[in-house]
């Protein structure tokens, strides 16, 4: 028994690292960059950001993330595949070198075109920028040059240059426009509105003066048309990272974050709490309200489906049968709508509190448990009963089925002949060789905890886990969503070995020691 | 093929009067979702407006000019944003419900109930009672949407799923269970020499087939689920092909030493149990919503994720089936007379595995449409379209709107119990032990 589980946990490493892997993936294909997410969240509000700092900020946050590190431990690439794309900061820019590299598939010259438009971007933002305060030294009513006593001579002396331009304040819109364009040029990727853009740049530099067009470099020009004559036949390239994100965030990154194996998933990004301890906070109500149904569920369900079987094609097997089956059929959604319609709404009865666990102004100081349970009733009932009556109809179908078939084998039979009063057959004969998928509803509680309960505390607005999960993934919070994956590919597989040795318990002739 | 299995299981099926009417139930969806644009539209399916003869609903041209007899004057018609309503129609043949969803209807805006007072506009402008041919049966929504029109269409968004998940989900489990269950880890064996070149194969196979295609996979996908289709199977062709090229490569070359010689057995059955376990593992319900999130509003990601997650219950009956299927007679003899493989596997053990997957099947589009209905009720992906759950979700922000909690609810409940009825009784039919 105890190699057969060894055995299995060993089995399940791969698949833990399949899952895992996935966690990685979804986080790469978010919809908005986790650091750019997180940059716009710290960001004191109401500075303006040069796309320089901005840039510094973003790269920050990523190194801070270990964004900038490939993801795996091997990465399978195209050869013409750039494979530190990782550590340019901007994400949009990141995707639009991607699929410009898709489409011409040479790297260097992306690399070329990129850094040419980089360039470009810095130089006309740069005399943008000085020639905008160069102007502001310029008195326009007679052209003469006033700076400010605070300007060294030696700053007059680097401003000097711009003063070429003097004096043309019609120039500066132009300047920040072509800038404008070339930061739109990051982020596009089809040939013909390049093409389209870099046409568009020109025509705005030849309105220009002549003497004035000294900014303007045929530099991203010519590294496009660079771009366009150099496909080359793509063949797969395999290179290793031992330093990579998927190792950090199993083995720890050495900086605070002790790494999942032991037990640490990071830090959420919505919150900045430890995704440790929002688990912690949250997975009581969810255990509560799973553990708390499915017990109810087989409280009432193992009677049910016992007296149903026994009593076969009575009035009452008739009516528990098809009470039982709409039940069953029952979405949970619309169950917990229309009692929450019925019973805790203020127009028809307001007998049950709508969201929430406790009242909002929490419990009073001097109440023991019993009390604060007796608050809380009015919280738990509804949830209780959705989260209850989908396996205890289950349950109850499955255990007469199950029980109905025992009842027909022949030691039942036997039993009854040897004069064995009714309740013993049933219960002790019957009932205990039913028991099998009973067991198999029992392994299913820990994994569907998470993933099951997503929807129900949802409706009622339960702070369980369910709830932290979906909030999780529509803040994109990866750490806490990583987190849940792992915990509910554990719980499964601890439910699959628990329901294995249940197996074993319930029925002897079940053994896992057998050799092939 | 209607074998005499079939047609003795059709007659059983038709005694059981909750299975036939289960059966009616869905037929009648399956019209409705077919037919939605013509049974629920807000333009009529004819219409004649000053002499001239439109088919607004069949009429995929936008725009039309039309001249007026008397005054000479002309007039630009939109056919889909023009409120027909209220034009001065000489004639005009209506849908049944003449109204589409998720369009708004002013007058009757702000939840009207279905037995309330309703208003309508008259072409000359005025304010009017509803007259009964008009009437919103179902009542409104927020903007004035009709209920029962987008009830209407929602069958379609739930059906589809339902159907299209499960046939993704039909293919892998069948195919999947079906080889696992008939080689396991020993009946299939090449040389060593094939079985280590497939394994080199995976990585440029993948390569060549999904990696370099990854920009032509994901214009398809975001162009039509139908182009999207053909260029998976293009893929998957390709993938094949390599495969298969690399293997030959590999016994024509290393092949000829007699290490590599040796025949192996591939042991499929053992990835296939695996990929199942890993696949169960995984939290259904948080990757498909982690995948709306990412993939935002399409539905078609929705259909393949549910249809590459619930794939498992189906391959490991069909694995189960075959296991007991491969040692019959009958296999036996058309092993012995040579048949091959593929034609046993599909022609002769595959038709008599397949009825107890057939349960599970139509169980797994209940599933699917539950999943469907949950998520959008949600919120977690929003699809363009009114379906079900987001007409429910609109019920659940205002309870006085009760129509818009129950109508929408009942339509999920009512298709997931005749799913589930019928599942039951082909189960009941065909004897096959639940679960």
């Amino acid at each position: 028994m105890v190699r057969y589980i060894l055995k299995r946990l060993v089995q399940f490493i791969p698949s833990l690292i399949l899952i895992t892997f996935l966690g990685f993936l979804l986080n790469d294909y978010a919809p908005v960059d986790p650091a750019e997410l997180l940059a716009m969240r710290t960001r004191e509000s109401g500075k303006p950001l040069t796309a320089r700092q901005h840039d510094n900020i973003l790269r920050e946050q990523r190194h801070k993330l270990g964004l900038d590190l490939p993801m795996f431990y091997f990465s399978i690439n195209a050869n013409y595949e750039c494979d530190t794309l990782e550590r340019i900061p901007n994400r949009s820019e990141r995707e639009t070198l991607k699929k410009l590299n898709e489409e011409y598939r040479n790297w260097p010259a992306v690399a070329k075109y990129y850094l040419s438009v980089k360039e470009a971007i810095s130089f006309t933002s740069e005399f943008s920028d000085k020639l905008q305060i160069a102007l502001s030294w310029v008195n326009p009513a007679d052209n003469y040059i006033t700076y400010p006593d605070s300007v060294s001579t030696s700053t007059y002396h680097s401003y000097h240059p711009y003063f070429f331009f003097h004096y043309h304040p019609e120039f500066l819109p132009h300047l920040k426009y072509t800038n404008e364009k070339y930061v739109q040029l990051l982020g596009i990727h089809d040939e013909k509105l390049i093409k389209q853009q870099l046409q568009d740049i020109s025509d705005l530099v030849n309105k220009l003066p002549s003497n004035y067009r000294s900014f303007y470099s045929k530099g991203v020009d010519t590294s496009f048309s660079a771009l366009t004559h150099s496909a080359s036949i793509p063949y797969p390239t395999i290179s290793f990272h031992t330093d990579n994100r998927y190792h950090r965030w199993l083995f720890g990154n050495g900086d605070g974050m002790l790494g999942a194996i032991r037990g640490d998933f990071g830090t959420s990004y919505q919150s900045g709490q430890k995704v440790g301890k929002i688990i912690a906070s949250h997975i009581g109500f969810t255990l509560l309200f799973s553990l708390g149904g499915i017990f109810l569920a087989y409280l009432i369900s193992i009677p049910l489906g016992v007296y149903a079987a026994v009593k076969k094609n009575s009035w009452f097997d008739r009516v528990s049968s098809v009470v039982l089956f709409l039940l069953y059929s029952m979405p949970s959604f619309w169950l917990a709508t229309l009692l929450l319609m019925c019973f805790a709404n203020p127009d028809t009865l307001y007998w049950f509190e709508t969201s929430g666990i406790k009242p909002a102004q929490g419990y009073p100081v001097d109440a023991n448990i019993f009390e604060k349970f007796l608050i809380s009733l009015p919280y738990i009932v509804l949830p209780l009963i959705c989260f209850t009556y989908s396996s205890l109809a289950f349950l109850s179908r499955t255990l007469r089925v199950s029980v109905l078939e025992n009842i027909k084998q022949d030691y039942i039979t036997t039993a009854r002949a040897k004069g064995l009063p009714q309740n013993k057959v049933v219960w002790r004969h019957a009932f205990r060789n039913s028991l099998l998928p009973l067991i198999t509803v029992l392994a299913n509680v820990f994994p569907y905890a998470i993933g099951g309960s997503v929807i129900l505390e949802t409706v009622f607005t339960l702070p369980g886990m369910g709830f932290e999960t979906y909030r999780a993934i529509l803040g994109q919070d990866y750490p806490v969503i990583m987190a849940m994956l792992t915990l509910t590919a554990v719980l499964t597989i601890i439910g699959l070995l628990v329901q294995d040795i249940l197996y074993a318990i319930a029925d002897p002739r079940i053994s896992y020691n057998r050799k092939k | 093929m209607a074998t005499w299995q079939h047609i003795t299981l059709w007659r059983r099926l038709k005694r059981n009067r909750f299975a036939m009417a289960a059966m009616v139930f869905l037929c009648v969806l399956t019209t409705l979702a077919l037919l939605a644009p013509f049974i629920a539209n807000h333009k009529p399916l004819y219409a004649v407006y000053k002499g001239q003869t439109f088919y607004p609903a069949f009429t995929a041209k936008i725009k039309y000019t039309v001249t007026d007899p008397v005054t000479k004057q002309t007039e630009d018609i939109d056919i889909e944003e023009a409120d027909w309503k209220q034009m001065k129609l000489e004639s005009a043949l209506w849908p049944l419900i003449p109204y589409s969803p998720g369009r708004s209807d002013l007058m009757n805006a702000d939840y009207v109930a279905p037995g309330k007072d309703q208003l309508f506009r008259t072409a000359d402008g005025k304010t009017e009672p509803m007259p009964a041919r008009f009437k919103h049966l179902l009542g409104t929504g927020v903007r004035g949407d009709d209920t029962l029109a987008g009830l209407i269409h929602g069958v379609r968004i739930s059906l589809s799923v339902g159907i299209f998940s499960m046939l993704i989900a039909s293919f892998l489990g069948i195919l999947l269970g079906a080889l696992a269950g008939y080689f396991g880890d020993s009946g299939l064996r090449t040389s060593r020499a094939g079985l280590w070149g497939m394994y080199v194969a995976l990585i440029p196979a993948w390569f060549y087939a999904f990696y370099v295609r990854s920009a032509a996979l994901s214009n398809a996908l975001n162009s039509s689920i139908l182009y999207f289709a053909l260029q998976l199977i293009l893929s998957l062709l390709i993938f094949v092909a390599i495969v298969w090229l690399i293997m030959v490569l590999f016994r024509y070359s290393i092949g000829r030493i007699d290490f590599f010689k040796t025949q192996v057995a591939i042991p499929i059955d053992t990835w296939v149990t695996r990929t199942i376990e890993t696949i169960i593992s995984i939290p259904g319900i948080i990757l498909i919503i982690a995948i709306a999130a990412i993939t935002q509003k399409l539905l078609g990601v929705i259909i393949v994720v549910i249809g590459l997650t619930s794939w498992t219950g189906i391959a490991r009956l069909i694995r189960a089936e075959m296991l007991r299927i491969r040692e019959l007679d009958y296999i036996v003899a058309a092993q012995a007379a040579g048949l091959k493989r593929v034609a046993i596997i599909f022609r002769h053990a595959l038709p008599n595995a397949i009825q107890p997957a057939l349960v599970s099947m139509v169980f797994g589009v209940a599933s699917a449409i539950l999943i469907e209905s949950g998520l959008s009720f949600l919120g977690a992906f929003q699809v363009n379209d009114v379906t079900w759950g987001s007409m429910l979700a609109e019920g659940r922000n205002n309870f006085s709107a009760w129509w818009l909690v129950v109508f929408p609810g009942l339509a999920v409940f009512l298709t997931v119990t005749s799913l589930n009825l019928l599942g039951e009784a082909l189960r009941d039919e065909m004897d096959v032990k639940g679960n």
